[in-house]
């Protein structure tokens, strides 16, 4: 693939001519050949390919939350191509040498940036009401955290690759706050994620799993 | 890179082609977008994202308090808005971390009122605090009834500059006594400072360590 010069007519070149193709990537025009036939198959490349596979269901999980999460990324990628980047490696999605794939939900991330989470933050489930109810410890305004930074709940059901993004509260709320889950989803099952984001949200906060309690 | 052209033909600004056309500083600029990914930012670079980072909260504090008006009033006339002023004064006060390094370098307040000379804290019996000051004659701009406001800070990486009541002290006063709240007592950094009664004008801060200022009476 090689890279052609970013001018007006360049930019508007689509499509093939010959064995060319022209496109857009990462906001860069760029010209490739057609591939007649493909024999890469190594071990490495399988992993990564199976890694791949893995990680698109997961990707449309985490959406809702890298929407929010992800917003300081570099100008050429758009959210997917954020998601994917941030959780496209051997900590996240493992694939053994037999080629079996594991996701390690405890290291997704949804969401990156220098605001900081509280020290203490936990969630509790209550099975029968399907209801999680999140508690955290509240700040004052300092280093990385401001007195109206919001924080999201990012609920994951992957059985059914469904989730759910909840707003929670602020950070100077003291009180418990609750969120009722769909009734179809299994408590047992579901992975919590939470983040900050400034009130304007344009700066986040880690993600960070939780453990129902 | 950024240049200037002029362009007097029509304003506008925007995104046209590789370039990006802009104001700054009252002026039209013309540059061209970013060719290569932005590499990762260098110590130096990361250092000052981090101290531009707590400034940004710190005057979201001081806003709350009630002392932004005095920096935007001390930006009339200029093409930096107040908070520009605020960043540039008090920079030095943050290191490498976001955290303030050195309170005594902290400048809550513009300068656009004198400060009263001879300004002097001591700790009485009691728990309160004496403020007292000489008030020299004919200082520019200086007015009797310029109204005393005291901030408590403390130390850590928390930004919530807090008020104490005065009791209504004013400049004429030449002393004030103030308790610290309660739950203030673990607040050590204290900045004084005179602001007018009417309008938005005060003084830079006078900073004071409560804690040195009860060892110096000792």
């Amino acid at each position: 693939m090689a890279k052609t010069d970013d001018t007006p007519v360049a930019a508007r070149v689509r499509n093939s001519v010959g064995n060319v193709t022209f496109a857009q990537c990462r906001g860069s025009s760029v010209a490739k050949k057609k591939v007649n036939s493909n024999s890469s198959n190594t071990l490495p490349q399988r992993k990564q390919r199976l890694r791949m596979k893995a990680m698109l269901p997961l990707e449309e999980m985490i959406e809702s939350g890298a929407e929010k999460g992800l917003k300081n990324r570099p100008a050429d990628q758009d959210v997917h191509n954020a998601a994917i980047s941030a959780n496209l490696n051997e900590e996240v999605i493992q694939v053994s040498d037999d080629l079996v794939v594991t996701v390690n939900y405890e290291k997704v991330v949804c969401a990156k940036g220098r605001r900081m989470l509280p020290r203490t933050f936990s969630v509790t489930a209550d099975a029968e009401n399907k209801t999680l109810t999140f508690k955290h410890s509240t700040e004052a305004r300092g280093r990385n955290r401001d007195k109206d930074d919001k924080f999201y709940a990012l609920v994951l059901m992957p059985e059914l690759k469904d989730s759910e993004l909840y707003e929670l509260d602020t950070r100077t709320n003291e009180e418990p706050v609750s969120i009722t889950l769909p009734q179809e989803w299994d408590m047992d099952s579901i992975k919590v994620y939470v983040f900050a984001l400034s009130k304007d949200g344009k700066i986040a906060s880690d993600s960070r799993y939780l453990t129902v309690g | 890179m950024k240049t200037e052209k002029p362009i007097s033909f029509m304003n506008f600004s925007g995104k046209i082609g590789d370039y990006v056309v802009y104001e700054y500083r009252g002026k039209t600029c013309i540059r061209h977008k970013p060719r290569e990914p932005k590499l990762p930012s260098s110590p130096g670079q990361v250092a000052q994202q981090e101290r531009m980072a707590s400034i940004a909260i710190l005057y979201q504090a001081l806003k709350e308090v009630g002392i932004y008006p005095y920096w935007q009033q001390a930006a009339q006339g200029r093409i930096a808005h107040g908070y520009n002023l605020l960043l540039k004064a008090n920079l030095p006060a943050f290191n490498y971390e976001g955290l303030i390094c050195d309170f005594a370098k902290l400048q809550p307040t513009p300068n656009l009122l004198p400060l009263p000379d001879g300004l002097e804290l001591a700790a009485e019996a009691g728990g309160t605090w004496r403020l007292s000051w000489r008030n020299t004659p004919c200082i520019p701009r200086a007015k009797d009834d310029d109204r005393l406001w005291l901030l408590l800070m403390r130390d850590g990486d928390t930004f919530d500059p807090e008020t104490v009541d005065t009791g209504n002290a004013q400049r004429s006063d030449g002393e004030a006594r103030f308790r610290i709240p309660e739950q203030y007592q673990d607040y050590q950094h204290l900045y004084v400072l005179f602001c007018s009664k009417t309008g938005w004008e005060c003084s830079k801060s006078r900073y004071f360590h409560l804690k040195l200022c009860i060892k110096i009476k000792k």
